[in-house]
Parts: structure tokens; C-alpha cells; sequence
């Protein structure tokens, strides 16, 4: 599902977030695992708790900013963050493509929606 | 002697602030600048000065989220010197420990005052001054979406600083509040033989919560202005990274800071009306659980805009665009999120269960990860750049600097059997003073150099920037790298005086703090005789940043009231339109 | 407008400045703390608890805790990060 959401590019860009989950999950299975302090039914629970709800609370916001930016990407024109109303400023390529977003200046004929026109 | 040194010092303080009254009062003869409205779309350019009362009145009365950016950062900045003055006072007490230039007493105080000053006078002004200025600037919005509660969150924290600082001014039978900024129960709820049942402590609670009310008002209005007031083509994509701290910033403000409320709340209760929530048989131990909740989040309330910040100067002085936009923008709202998983990592030694506490040391140590990303991203820009060491870049880099030295000394507090060592030693002090000072107050200071063209017109003068950044950077990793010393010898914090083995190690950390004492003077120098009459910027893009196609939103703004403010009719002057 | 500065250079700089730091706080430490446990690198290698044992313990560890993203930084710089820096 998520492969259909979200392009390669993006999901290169989830890694970012991937790796604390990937920590707090290796936590969870460790403290599975070994137990090391034991196992009491208040205090395990909330052990657990204490890194499930982070965990399941950076899942949903990367969730929903990830289908944010992506959705403003596929419906509009990509300025350099911050960059919109310059007069010089100019759309880039989706950043598949980014690659020439220098060049793209002169190459690319100023497209519509030009901030301050 | 004591005694005399107090009443010295509160004469002191007393004429400072009378003073700042009278700076206030003269500001009507600030030039006053034609109020182009921040929007994109045409139609209203401009709605002519007039509008505007002149003098006090204008400051008084202003909605303009511009004014309000600046009365924000004249406010904090009126804070940090305040500050900075308490510190230094405690520092030259530490010279020696037979020191007795003010009472033991009075250092707890000046202690308290001066956590809390910086935390919540100097530090989330600061931001929202940056951030009343230039987030709507950036995302094409007219102003905020809430103009006058944008007026009335401001206007809290003048009676609120009176509030906390008033132990300090001459009332009767008020003392200043000796609980350090943490607050803890029992001592902050007045019980046992100590003198914290003194209204003081009732007064600065009380000051506190309403700096609380007045950030959570702007938290709100942040939050609503991003969302629905961005500009044509300002999408979620296009969103500038400061914006993006700020929002996560504002986040975390709203869920963090009515805790804070709530709590302070309750120890009013507890220490007036007889309730037991800490004390009476409540538990002193809910006190931290409550103040961490919200003071770790705290910590990233007051790191992630500074973050930001760097974010968006560094790679313009770096000649490119940041490397890995989207990752900084994702550790971002990691960072907001972890942040308020971690808080019992500052209760290790209280304790807790030990399940529990593995739990926190384990959302703490995966919370470093974005931190250590974003570093890496700035240093990637750097390194694929051509440096262009001007002020504001200058305390960027040192910002990375010292964001790594207290990145470094903070993991090894996240781990459980180190922190059980070092618990309440100097290492603590010196750690978080290296993010608070040496990272968050630089990056404030290269926002402040950055956009000063903006805010005054005018130019500062570059190379006293230059020595203050110098003063500051070896003034604050002498200060702070001594403070780490002296906690690895064992020196525990927040005491007046020492056992004689330290003695070196504390003078060298008062000489640091003098060195940036220094550059502090320099500083205001600078900043007030430029404002005054530096030279007039004669481009609206004076970092150049046009060669490099970086030119952001704020500066096409400048430009465009600069064009208008000539089509006014004021000075004659070539306006230079590409 | 300032001098421009190579990019590269800056950072190796930088680097070697926090790695020299991690040095001095190692030197420092041995002078402060009375009569410390020897130090192990890595948890490996044990060192003498003495002034020279601290420097290499400090340099090292941080050496390596930043050497490794740096070079991190380096190898994302040739292959990643392909826009060219303007001159």
C-alpha cells in the first residue's frame, strides 16, 4: 500500500524517521526478549507503553506530513522552499528530476503563478 | 556586608529598569517605516503610514505582527541582559569560595531568576520574535491569523516578568524565589524550616503561568496562520524550514506549556488553600513527573526554531541549497513527537522502576537520531559549499560546533549508569549551558545579525560582529568545558561557595564568562549605534544572495517595501530594480 | 563581502578542532578526577589511567564517533549530493 502512496523518492526520505523507530522497536523485542528487571502486569505494561505510544504516534505523523507534502507536490508548482515570490524565482522539476535545478533557471520559461507578477 | 550588597544590587537592578522605562518612553522618536502589508496578491501595496499613530501610542496599540516581532525581540533582549547581569554577579561570587559579595541566600535567588529569565523572558521571546517577523514574510501571508490576540500574547509578559522578578524590587516582606528553576516540591511548596512560604515565590508562579498563557496564545496563532493564511504557491512542499520549526515549535507549545499551568496550578493550591496533591502526603515525586513532561519538550520548544534557523541561513552563505531538505523537515516533527516520550530521563536518580526507567533511556537515545541528522545534513551543505564567513555564518558554525560538544556530552547523560554519576554534578550545568548558550543563543544572534538590514534599514558594523562572535565562542567553551570539568571532580551544582579543590576550574569559568561579558558590551554596542546610524543598506539583497538563486521570501518583501517606500515620495535614491 | 572559503577544508578544520577538544577534555580529566579506573576503548582496549591514556581514550572515541558520519558526509557529497557547488 504504502509503495503506491508514496514514490521511491519519498520513501527514501522516510528513512530519515525509520531509524528511531527502528531503535524503540529493537527496544521492545530486547525488553521481550531479556526482561532484565522481570516481569510485573502494572509496571511491564507501562514499560511497553512508554515506547508503543511514541512509536505509534511518529508512525501517524510521518504518515500524514509525508501524504501532505507529497499530495502539494503532485497538485502544484515546487519552488525552493521559502523561495515562491522572488522575482527570479522559477518552479523546479519534481525533485526526481532535481538534478538540473540550477540550470533549470535559464533553461525554463517562467511558468504561471509567478508570486508577484 | 551581605546586606549592603543586596540592597546594592536591587538598587541596580531597580535603575535598570527604570531606564528601560524611560527607553521606552523615548521611543517615539524611532523613525517609523511605511507598513506594507507582507502580501503577495496586488491589490492593497500599500495603506499609506498615516494610519498608524505616531510615538508611544503606535507601540501601544500596534496589531502589526512587524511591531509586534520587534516589541517581542526588545523584550528579549531586555531579558537576556537582565539575565546576563544576574549571571554575572553569581559568577564573580564563585571567584572564591570565601567570597562573600552577596549572601548564600541571594545566590539561590539570583540562581532562580536567572534559569527562569533566559528560559521564558529571553528564550520563547526571542523565538516569537523571529517568528511574528518573518513567518508571515515567508509564507506570503497579510499577518497573522489572530492580529490582536498576536498584541495580547505580548503584552502578558511585561506584567508577567514583573511578576517573576518582583522578590527583586523594593516591596516589603518580599523575598525573591530560591527554588531553582525547576521548582521542585518540597521546598518550592513552602514546608519545613526554609523561608519558600514567602509570597515571592507565590508572585513568580504567578508570573510564570501567565508567560504560559501568553505562548500558548501564540503557539495558537502560529499554528492557525501557517495552515490557513500561506500565500498562493506556498504549498506544503514549498514551505520554508523555519516556518516548519516553527509550527512543530508551536506543537508542542500547545500540549506542553497548559501542563505546565495545570501544575503550577496546583502548587499554588498546595501552598495556599491546604490541598495534597505534592505535599500533605501527596507526592513530591508527581511534582517532577508534571514539570518534565513539560520541560523536556521545553528543551525542543526552544531548539527546534534556533534548528531552523541555522537551517535556513547556513546554506545561504554556503553559496547552495540544504542538503536533504526534507530529511531536516521530517526529524523535525520526529523530534516533536519523541520529545514528550522522554521526560523521566532527568528523574533517573529519584527512584523509579527500573522497567520504567529503561523505557525513557530507550525513546532517549533513539530522540538523538534526528538531532544527529540535521547536523549531518549542515555539515554535508557545508562541505559541498564556498564559505562566506560573515557574522551571521559565523555563529551558525559555531552553533553546529557547540550543538555537537552538548550533543556528545548529553548522549552519555541519556545512558542510565552515567547518569547516575553524574546526576546533579556541573557536567549537567555544562551540558545543557553548551545547547543553551552555545547553541540556541548563537543561532538567536545569527538570526539577529541576519535580518538586521531588515529590521533597521542599516548595516551593523561587521567587524565588531566578528569580535563578539570570537569573544563569545571561546568565552562560552572556556566557561562550559570548565563547568564539565568540575563535574567529572564532582562538584555538585547549584551551591554558593566550594570545597577548595575547585577553585581553578571555577575561576576559569568566571574568566570565560567575563570574556563574553565583554563581547555581550560589544554586542549592544554595535547593535544600538548602528540602529542609530549605520550606514544605509543600499540593496535589498545585501548577502548577495541572488548569485546563488537563494533569494527567499522575506528579502523579496524588503525589496518590494523598499520600492514602495520610494514611490512615496521619501528619499531620493536610485532605486535599484534589477 | 567576504573572502569565499573551500567547503571541505572548513569541515576537516572543524572536525580537527572537536577531535583536539576530546583530546584536552582527556588531559583535563586526568588532572581533575583523583586517582581514576583505567579507561577502555571501545570497551576493549584497556589504557593506562594516566594523562597520556585519557587524551588517546578522548581523541579516539570522538574521533571516531565523528569520523564515521564525516565520512559518511564525504561519500553522500560524491554520490548523492551531485549539485555542484557554484563557484
Amino acid at each position: 500500500m504504502a509503495a503506491r502512496t508514496f514514490d521511491r523518492e519519498t520513501l527514501l526520505d522516510l528513512v530519515v524517521n525509520a531509524v528511531p523507530l527502528f531503535i524503540m522497536a529493537f527496544f521492545v523485542a530486547a525488553f521481550v526478549l531479556f526482561a532484565p528487571f522481570g516481569f510485573d502486569p502494572l509496571a511491564s505494561l507501562l514499560q511497553f507503553g512508554l515506547i508503543v505510544a511514541p512509536f505509534v504516534a511518529l508512525l501517524v505523523l510521518t504518515y500524514f506530513s509525508a501524504r501532505a507534502i507529497t499530495d502539494a507536490e503532485r497538485g502544484g508548482p515546487v519552488f525552493l522552499p521559502g523561495q515562491t515570490t522572488p522575482a527570479e524565482a522559477r518552479p523546479v522539476e519534481h525533485e526526481a528530476e532535481a538534478e538540473e535545478a540550477g540550470a533549470a533557471e535559464e533553461s525554463e520559461p517562467a511558468a504561471s503563478g509567478d508570486g508577484d507578477a | 556586608m551581605a546586606i549592603t550588597g543586596q540592597i546594592a544590587l536591587t538598587v541596580l537592578m531597580g535603575l535598570f529598569l527604570v531606564g528601560v522605562a524611560a527607553w521606552l518612553a523615548r521611543v517615539e522618536n524611532w523613525r517609523s517605516y511605511t507598513p506594507v502589508g507582507g502580501g503577495t496578491t496586488g491589490g492593497e501595496t500599500a495603506y499609506g503610514s498615516d494610519e498608524k499613530p505616531a510615538g508611544l501610542i503606535r507601540w501601544l496599540t500596534t496589531v502589526d505582527h512587524k511591531d509586534i516581532g520587534l516589541l517581542y525581540g526588545a523584550f528579549g533582549i531586555t531579558a537576556f541582559v537582565v539575565g546576563g547581569l544576574m549571571v554575572m554577579v553569581m559568577r564573580l561570587e564563585l571567584f572564591d569560595p570565601e567570597m562573600t559579595l552577596i549572601s548564600n541566600t541571594y545566590y539561590n535567588s539570583l540562581l532562580t531568576s536567572h534559569g527562569i529569565t533566559m528560559l521564558f523572558l529571553f528564550g520563547t521571546p526571542i523565538i516569537a520574535a523571529f517568528a511574528n517577523y518573518f513567518v508571515p514574510l515567508l509564507i506570503g501571508a497579510d499577518d497573522m491569523a489572530f492580529p490582536r490576540i498576536n498584541a495580547i500574547a505580548f503584552w502578558l509578559l511585561p506584567p508577567g516578568a514583573l511578576l517573576i522578578w518582583a522578590g527583586f524590587l523594593p516591596i516589603p516582606e518580599v523575598i525573591p524565589a530560591q527554588t531553582g528553576w525547576t521548582m521542585y516540591t518540597p521546598l518550592s511548596a513552602g514546608v519545613g524550616s526554609g523561608n519558600q512560604a514567602n509570597a515571592g515565590v507565590d508572585l513568580m508562579l504567578l508570573g510564570l503561568h501567565l508567560t504560559g498563557v501568553s505562548a500558548t496564545m501564540g503557539a495558537i496563532n502560529f499554528v492557525t496562520t501557517i495552515f490557513t493564511e500561506r500565500g498562493e504557491n506556498v504549498s506544503w512542499a514549498n514551505l520554508d524550514i523555519f516556518s516548519w520549526t516553527i509550527l512543530t515549535q508551536s506543537g508542542l507549545i500547545i500540549f506542553a506549556f497548559p501542563l505546565l499551568g495545570s501544575a503550577i496550578v496546583m502548587l499554588l493550591l498546595d501552598r495556599n488553600f491546604g490541598t495534597a496533591f505534592f505535599i500533605n502526603g501527596g507526592s513530591p515525586i508527581l511534582w517532577q513527573h508534571l514539570f518534565w513532561f513539560f520541560g523536556h519538550p521545553e528543551v525542543y520548544i526552544l531548539v527546534l526554531p534556533p534548528m531552523g534557523l541555522v537551517s535556513l541561513i547556513l546554506p545561504r552563505f554556503s553559496g547552495r541549497r540544504l542538503f536533504g531538505f526534507k530529511f531536516v523537515v521530517y526529524s523535525t516533527l520526529a523530534i516533536g513527537v519523541l520529545s514528550f516520550g522522554v521526560w523521566a530521563h532527568h528523574m533517573f536518580a529519584t527512584g523509579i522502576d527500573p522497567r520504567l526507567r529503561s523505557s525513557f533511556m530507550a525513546v532517549s537515545l533513539a530522540i538523538a537520531i534526528p538531532s544527529a541528522v540535521k547536523t549531518f545534513n549542515w555539515i554535508t551543505t557545508m562541505w559541498n559549499g564556498r564559505l562566506r564567513l560573515t557574522t551571521p555564518m559565523l555563529f551558525c558554525i559555531g552553533f553546529v560546533q557547540n550543538f555537537i560538544i552538548g550533543g556528545v556530552t548529553g548522549v552519555f547523560l541519556a545512558s542510565i549508569p552515567v547518569d547516575l554519576i553524574l546526576h546533579d554534578t556541573y557536567y549537567v550545568v555544562g551540558h545543557f549551558h553548551y545547547i543553551v548558550m552555545g547553541a540556541i543563543t548563537f543561532a538567536g544572534m545569527a538570526g539577529l545579525y541576519y535580518w538586521f538590514p531588515v529590521f533597521a534599514g542599516r548595516m551593523y558594523q561587521r567587524r565588531l560582529g566578528k569580535i563578539h562572535f570570537w569573544l563569545w565562542l571561546v568565552g562560552s567553551n572556556v566557561t562550559f568545558l570548565a563547568m564539565i570539568l568540575l563535574g567529572y571532580g564532582g562538584m555538585p551544582r547549584r551551591y554558593a561557595t566550594y570545597l577548595p579543590q575547585f577553585a581553578t576550574l571555577h575561576q576559569v569559568a568566571s574568566l570565560g564568562a567575563l570574556v563574553m561579558f565583554v563581547g555581550g558590551l560589544i554586542w549592544v554596542y554595535n547593535f544600538v549605534v548602528s540602529w542609530l546610524e549605520g550606514p544605509r543598506v543600499e540593496d535589498a539583497d545585501p548577502w548577495n544572495l541572488k548569485d546563488n538563486g537563494l533569494r527567499t521570501n522575506e528579502w523579496a518583501w524588503f525589496e518590494r517595501k523598499r520600492e514602495t517606500a520610494l514611490a512615496d515620495g521619501g528619499e531620493v535614491d536610485e532605486a535599484d530594480t534589477e | 563581502m567576504a573572502r569565499s572559503h573551500r567547503g571541505p577544508r572548513f569541515v576537516v578544520f572543524l572536525y580537527a578542532g572537536l577531535v583536539t577538544f576530546a583530546g584536552v577534555i582527556g588531559l583535563l580529566f586526568s588532572v581533575v578526577v583523583t586517582d581514576p579506573q583505567p579507561p577502555r576503548l571501545l570497551f576493549l582496549v584497556s589504557l593506562p589511567p594516566t594523562a597520556f591514556g585519557f587524551v588517546v581514550y578522548g581523541a579516539v572515541s570522538v574521533g571516531l564517533v565523528l569520523g564515521v558520519p564525516l565520512a559518511g558526509v564525504v561519500y553522500v557529497s560524491r554520490h548523492v549530493d551531485a549539485v555542484e557547488a557554484p563557484e
